[in-house]
């Protein structure tokens, strides 16, 4: 028995004609409307309880932990007299201790306890930040008609984000979907008790956009009628099926490009065959398919063609396993064995029409990377959690003509549906496993989930300030950020937004491999400054892009992406994605002083600037600044060696204690402790930053980005000025200048950045003391 | 003599880039270098040979995996020959006097 024929205000089923119910005609009973639950909720707004978690156990309510060894009606009563007392209201939000970025949370989840195919299940992505997430799936139990409870079984993340062990679910049911909702309790684990406020999106798990062509000479089959051919199920309901249809069961909001094109058959001799191969067929995809954009999206291309190159054997082939974005298109043949009729079968029309219908909906399933029945446990590839092969599954993935009790016995007992397990990967597994064109998470779109203005206030631009964004072997990649308001209007902001590096997420990819985030090494916690920000107006400041907190992100030779995004209170501002060109190593010093520079302990010390105590990393840049001086790492290099002597340097030497007992920070370590002084070296200093800096200072505007040759020179000035040589100070600031007038495109910034670089040399003159540059 | 006809002999599942050879009645007809199973259509690659009808000894041969499956076929028409390589590394093979179907 079809479980969708609940009728339900939303389904678009009713007007496609799908429930079309062979039922005869007479007057019955008004059956009662069924309000389905089922669906996608976002949200996640937090709950707060009146009273903590960890006050005094109140009378007759029990503690967390020993709601797990109550059955499973005890455990429902327990929460429901645990929510009395402690009275959850929608109030203020509380504290998410297990959240990352407890200001910057995003949460949905999808409900599928009634509908077509009803899972029993409930799945959520919790997004904290931009690149913290997890997907969870839990089994649910019916408690009474609008709550379920059960066990989180899946978990694919950041585990801290969801630490808990079950869930339960209360709906507020009605007629309007907007109106509904759903309240999530998260607890077990030894866990406090996480409550969150959903509220009704949809009553589908994905939307997704198909875009049937066909190749001129074509006609493809959308539909058919389930009952065209005797041989089906006794119980399956006659009806007009449709593509869609099938995919809406599935738990797909469908919606189709209306008047696709035909395809020109000529496209396919490109070889002189007028046969399609799989290349010409993925030329035809980008040429006719109006979404096509090579990343990641929930539409797919269904292609009906004549013949594969592979000839009549082939009915059909999801064939694009072509470059970064996989199964973004599929294609089906009409001259090949699906139009084929048996000998003998009492509607060989139906049969085709069948056949034909069947493969169809077989490649889309590829495109949302099902396997075959008989192919889920797989010694290549991996399964998203563990499968069992099963060459009897009466599904759209396997073959009729394959099945063990023969091809009539298949279509006997097939309704036309994919399988549960199917099913939960369809509706329930993480987007990024299911959705056409997905590889890696970051591809130009990799900020999938960021939460934009439809009317944008800011643009973030991620930018080097060359001609051509080529960079050195070895060469430190510092990135200049620039947020202007592109409103109409002065917008508040805080001074130091971009310096506020929590809120900041880097991510880079070398062409062909997998993205990574660049983590900050440190976190800058700088008092709030706020400033109101004009219109065209922008903020600035560098960023390293090529190592981070886990060292380097950029190390070889080749092509990169790196894209940046801002969560500007709630708000992500994505920048473009900048393209960069690593060329490869120079000569021999450059290969063989790689294995040393590129190690975390050599990113620390350039993040910071210098060190005393990473002494082999700070001997491997003064091997730099020694063999590589057209290098321009080596530029950096001379800046960090140079300010580890400006002053004098204070450590911490733990020498003589244990490793235990500095590990735990013992009062033993503290006393076996010393400070160690290293003196200042003001030649040795000044020499590094005339290399670093003053010799060819238009390249070190390039190298260390404008805004950080900016910020670096001011820290070099005020500290020569506070070492009574203003006449360096002043000559330092001058050079700065020329070298930023020639590399400032806009007037209107070249103004500020001379008004800035004037109201320092007022400043350094006469002695005052200065306040030095951010970071 | 009999009217020649085809023999056709497919790679489909367990493929991953193994050097295959394809012997009949002892002499090399076919070998690739690399047979990879598309997993999409349960297909790595395929080649058809016209035969006189009649008895023949087909072998497969994986060098690398140390493997060979051999199968004797009496031919009299169109043939077809599916050959899988299991994960433990043994090959087998079946036949039909129909072409085998990918989707």
């Amino acid at each position: 028995m079809h479980e969708h024929d609940d009728i339900n205000l939303d389904e678009t089923l009713l007007e496609e004609g799908a429930l079309d119910l062979d039922l005869p005609r007479r007057r019955v009973p008004v059956l009662p409307l069924r309000m389905r639950t089922s669906g996608t909720y976002t949200g996640g707004r937090r709950i707060r309880l009146r009273h903590p978690i960890n006050a005094p156990a109140i009378p007759g309510t029990m503690e967390i932990d020993e709601l797990n060894d109550l059955d499973d009606d005890m455990e429902t009563e327990a929460i429901d007299t645990m929510d009395d007392t402690m009275g959850a209201t929608d109030a203020d939000e509380i504290s998410d201790e297990n959240a990352i970025f407890p200001w910057f949370t995003r949460e949905v989840v999808r409900l599928d306890v009634d509908g077509s195919y009803a899972q029993n299940v409930i799945s959520g992505e919790i997004i904290s930040g931009l690149a913290h997430r997890l997907h969870w799936i839990a089994n649910l139990r019916r408690r009474s008609r609008s709550t379920w409870t059960g066990t989180i079984i899946y978990r694919n993340g950041v585990n801290s984000l969801l630490p808990h062990t079950r869930v339960m679910v209360r709906a507020s049911r009605s007629f309007i979907p907007q109106r509904r909702r759903l309240r999530v309790t998260f607890y077990g684990g030894g866990q406090m008790r996480r409550v969150r406020d959903f509220r009704f999106k949809s009553s589908y798990f994905h939307d997704v956009e198909f875009e049937f062509d066909r190749e001129q000479g074509v006609t493809h089959q959308l539909s058919i009628n389930t009952h065209s051919h005797p041989n089906h199920p006794a119980t399956l309901p006659s009806q007009n099926l449709s593509i869609d249809a099938v995919y809406r069961r599935a738990g797909f909001r469908v919606t189709n490009r209306v008047a696709p094109p035909v395809v020109p058959s000529a496209l396919s001799l490109g070889n002189g065959d007028p046969r399609w191969d799989d290349n010409e067929m993925h030329d035809a995809m980008t040429m006719y398919w109006s979404k096509f954009a090579n990343r990641p999206q929930w539409a797919m291309w269904v292609f009906s063609a004549k013949q594969h190159i592979r000839g009549p054997g082939l009915g059909g082939i999801m064939f694009d396993d072509i470059g970064a974005n996989h199964r973004q298109g599929a294609a089906i043949f009409y001259d090949s064995f699906i139009s084929d009729t048996p000998t003998n079968d009492p509607a060989p029309n139906a049969y085709v029409d069948r056949m034909q219908f069947w493969t169809m909906c077989h490649e889309m399933g590829h495109g949302f990377n099902l396997a075959h029945s008989w192919q889920k446990n797989h010694a290549f590839g991996s399964s998203w959690i563990p499968l069992v092969n099963d060459p009897a599954a009466l599904s759209f993935m396997n073959y009729p003509f394959s099945y063990p009790d023969g091809e009539n016995k298949f279509f006997e007992r097939f309704e036309y549906r994919f399988t549960n397990q199917e099913l939960l990967f369809l509706r329930h597994a993480p987007g990024r496993f299911v959705q056409p064109g997905n590889a890696a998470w970051f591809q130009n779109h990799g900020f999938e989930n960021a939460n934009t203005e439809e009317v944008p206030r800011f643009q973030l631009d991620l930018r080097l300030n060359r001609d051509t964004n080529v960079c050195g072997f070895l060469e430190p990649v510092r990135a200049e950020l620039k947020l202007l308001n592109v409103s109409n209007r002065p917008q508040m902001i805080d001074n130091n937004t971009l310096r506020n590096t929590e809120h900041l997420t880097i991510c880079t990819m070398r062409e062909g491999g997998q993205a990574k985030q660049v983590l900050p090494a440190a976190q800058y916690c700088n008092q709030s400054e706020p400033t109101l920000l004009q219109p065209g107006k922008a903020l600035f400041a560098t960023v390293d892009v090529s190592f981070g907190r886990d060292g380097w992100t950029i190390t070889d030779q080749g092509r990169y992406v790196v894209q940046a995004c801002l969560d500007l209170e709630g708000v992500d501002v994505v920048s473009n994605p900048m393209q960069i060109t690593v060329l490869p190593p120079e000569n021999r010093e450059e290969m063989v002083l790689a294995q040393d520079v590129f190690t975390a302990d050599t990113a620390r010390v350039l993040t910071f600037r210098g060190s005393q105590y990473l002494e082999s990393s700070m001997n491997t840049l003064r091997q730099v600044a020694d063999q590589l001086r057209g290098n321009p790492l080596a530029m950096h290099a001379n800046l960090c060696l140079g300010r580890t002597m400006m002053r004098n340097y204070k450590i911490l030497d733990l020498k003589d204690a244990t490793h235990t007992e500095m590990s735990s920070v013992t009062n033993k370590a503290v006393g076996k402790s010393t400070v160690k002084v290293y003196g200042a070296d003001i030649e040795a200093a000044r020499t590094h930053i005339d290399a670093a800096l003053n010799e060819h200072p238009e390249l070190a505007a390039e190298t260390f980005a404008n805004v950080g040759y900016h910020d670096e020179v001011d820290n070099i000035s005020t500290w020569l000025a506070e070492s009574g040589d203003e006449k360096g100070a002043l000559a330092m600031q001058d050079k700065m200048a020329r070298a930023l007038k020639r590399r400032i495109v806009t007037k209107d910034v070249e103004d500020d950045v001379m008004t800035m670089i004037n109201d320092m040399k007022e400043t350094l003159r006469g002695g005052k003391k200065v306040r030095a540059a951010k970071n | 003599m009999g009217k020649k006809t085809d023999l056709h002999v497919e790679l489909h599942d367990g493929f991953s880039g193994e050097a295959v050879s394809v012997w009949l009645d002892g002499e090399e007809v076919w070998q690739t270098p690399g047979a990879r199973t598309r997993l999409q259509i349960d297909l790595a690659d395929a080649m058809a040979i016209e035969v006189e009808p009649g008895e023949h000894r087909l072998e497969v041969r994986v060098p690398e995996l140390n493997t060979t499956a051999g199968l004797d076929l009496n031919i009299d028409g169109p043939w077809w020959v599916a050959v899988n390589l299991s994960t433990d590394g043994r090959l087998a093979i079946r036949e039909s006097n129909a072409a085998f179907r990918h989707a």
